[in-house]
């Protein structure tokens, strides 16, 4: 069965996707992303600067750390760089699975299961704030060896979970579900380097019924990365996360958006 | 070697330095720059991308086209990737001249003049207006060699001359004098994909006193590359011109500026 899609409130995946220069948003999705650009201009250059941090990340993680199997939590609609071509591009064995709360990810979920024969994709119709679900899904079951060295990507979306769900127990919940050896792959929206700025986005978001909270670097890592081994350079802006680029990058004022990459002992 | 510094006065040169995140820019530059960007919210972008577009077009040059000699007019201070940075890294007899009117890039050149000991670079303190003065310069005569085939680089200058300042007849004069074989390469900021943004963004530059005019992809190519072949894929959005790697590229609405490469045949 179809969960229905509402139009008429915006969702942050197809904002996301709007921003990217996708096509699939609503009229409702267009205007809270405009409303919020209206404060935070450069959040075009910040989504495209998290977009390529997933990729190096997962660049890193299949080549540098042997890891095959992957679960992408709030994976947003398919685009470019989607984390099972950019790992089966390196190891096609690679395994993935994708989890979003948007019906319209759903509906489009097909382009993520376009998996390479060795390797294999699958798709959940779930929300982080349910990590029992995820982790007894059939799909998850079938797709992935929990035995084995799993990399939770949480990128994007812990700053959809405002402090009221605990992101700090659904972080540990889903870890814990991991053996020795797994990551975390995770980033978020900060306020430090741009208050207004940023506050004028979330507002933006918060009265279009899409509730967020921009964190600090102290606050992100302290939610997401206790206890972990981070991997070099540790929590740093995305954009500044093993740059591959020699231009220049942009300021921290128009990333406002830290990430990282960490080991679980 | 005094310096007559105008410090009341915006400059291109540093308003660019300030929007690429540089140090060389006083007050003026940045308020210009900040109510610029209070309209075309995205400039920021459009300064990097127009830089990275000068980059991809030196590489394509020397490792492509073979080309050894560049005459680079409205250089900017010196940033991430100048183009003898760029070019000697291929190819280290590569020799450029630098010519911009802004004294404060004249105060900076030193860090142009940083040539590897095969090739060579001089800085010229002259004005896209006065093509026979650069021509005629003894940096131009000790440096490059107009027998042989020269890259001429006018990237993000020629906006700041207005159809009164005959901008066409710059452009003939300085290729007229290179031998066939030579190429120009050539960046232009447009109204045709945000007006209103870029619009705003020209009143707020004209409104401190810095003249300019936008044109169009056809009214570039006429003013610029008439007679010469365009190199594949002609004149584009600086960020489509021969993209590398497949990270998300931002949009032209974002980017506002096309630029192209063609050769003298």
């Amino acid at each position: 069965m179809r969960p229905a899609i509402d139009t008429s409130k915006p969702h942050a995946a197809r904002m996301y996707d709007y921003y990217l220069g996708g096509k699939d948003h609503f009229a409702a999705d267009r205007e809270t992303a405009q409303q919020a650009m209206k404060s935070w201009g450069a959040v075009r250059t910040a989504v495209r600067e998290n977009r390529a941090f997933l990729g190096r990340a997962v660049q890193y993680l299949v080549r540098d750390a042997g890891i095959r199997q992957f679960l992408d939590i709030g994976t947003g609609l398919p685009s470019a760089n989607n984390v099972h071509e950019v790992a089966q591009a390196i190891a096609p064995e690679s395994r993935v699975v994708y989890v979003d709360n948007d019906p319209v990810v759903l509906a489009h979920a097909r382009s993520l299961l376009n998996s390479a024969p060795p390797g294999r994709t699958a798709y959940i119709d779930a929300d982080l704030r349910q990590p029992a679900t995820i982790l007894a899904s059939p799909e998850v079951k079938g797709t992935l060896d929990l035995t084995q060295p799993v990399a939770l990507m949480l990128v994007a979306i812990l700053h959809f979970v405002t402090d009221e769900y605990n992101p700090a127990a659904l972080v540990a919940a889903l870890l814990d579900a991991l053996p020795p050896g797994s990551y975390l792959v995770a980033s978020h929206v900060t306020p430090e380097h741009d208050p207004a700025g940023v506050a004028g986005l979330e507002r933006a978001y918060r009265q279009g019924g899409v509730p967020a909270q921009a964190r600090t670097a102290d606050d992100f890592a302290e939610l997401a990365f206790r206890g972990l081994e981070m991997i070099d350079p540790g929590l740093v802006l995305v954009s500044e996360w093993r740059p591959e680029e020699t231009g220049p990058r942009p300021l921290a004022s128009e990333v406002n958006w830290y990430g990282a990459v960490a080991r679980k002992r | 070697m005094w310096l007559s510094l105008d410090t009341t006065k915006p400059h291109p040169a540093r308003i660019y330095d300030y929007l690429l995140g540089g140090k060389d820019n006083f007050a003026v530059d940045r308020e210009t720059a900040e109510s610029a960007m209070r309209s075309w919210r995205s400039v920021r972008t459009a300064a990097r991308e127009n830089r990275a577009f000068l980059g991809r077009a030196v590489r394509y040059l020397v490792r492509e086209a073979g080309i050894r000699q560049f005459l680079d007019v409205g250089t900017g201070l010196p940033a991430a990737n100048n183009v003898h940075e760029v070019a000697q890294a291929l190819e280290p007899e590569c020799r450029v001249v630098y010519a911009d009117n802004d004294p404060i890039v004249l105060a900076h050149a030193r860090a142009l003049l940083a040539s590897g000991p095969e090739g060579r670079t001089a800085y010229i303190d002259a004005d896209l207006r006065e093509p026979e003065k650069i021509l005629a310069s003894r940096a131009v005569a000790e440096t490059l060699d107009l027998s042989e085939p020269v890259a001429l680089m006018l990237v993000a200058v020629l906006h700041f001359l207005p159809d009164e300042d005959d901008p066409a007849h710059s452009v003939s004069t300085l290729l007229d004098a290179l031998p066939a074989g030579s190429y120009l390469v050539a960046s232009h900021a447009t109204l045709e994909y945000d007006e209103e943004a870029v619009s705003g963004a020209g009143r707020a530059y004209q409104g401190r006193g810095l003249a300019g005019q936008l044109r169009t992809i056809d009214e570039l190519a006429e003013l610029a590359f008439r007679g010469l072949d365009m190199v594949d894929p002609g004149v584009v959005p600086v960020s489509e011109w021969r993209p590398e790697g497949n990270r998300p590229r931002p949009l032209p609405a974002e980017v506002n500026a096309n630029g192209g490469v063609g050769r003298k045949p």
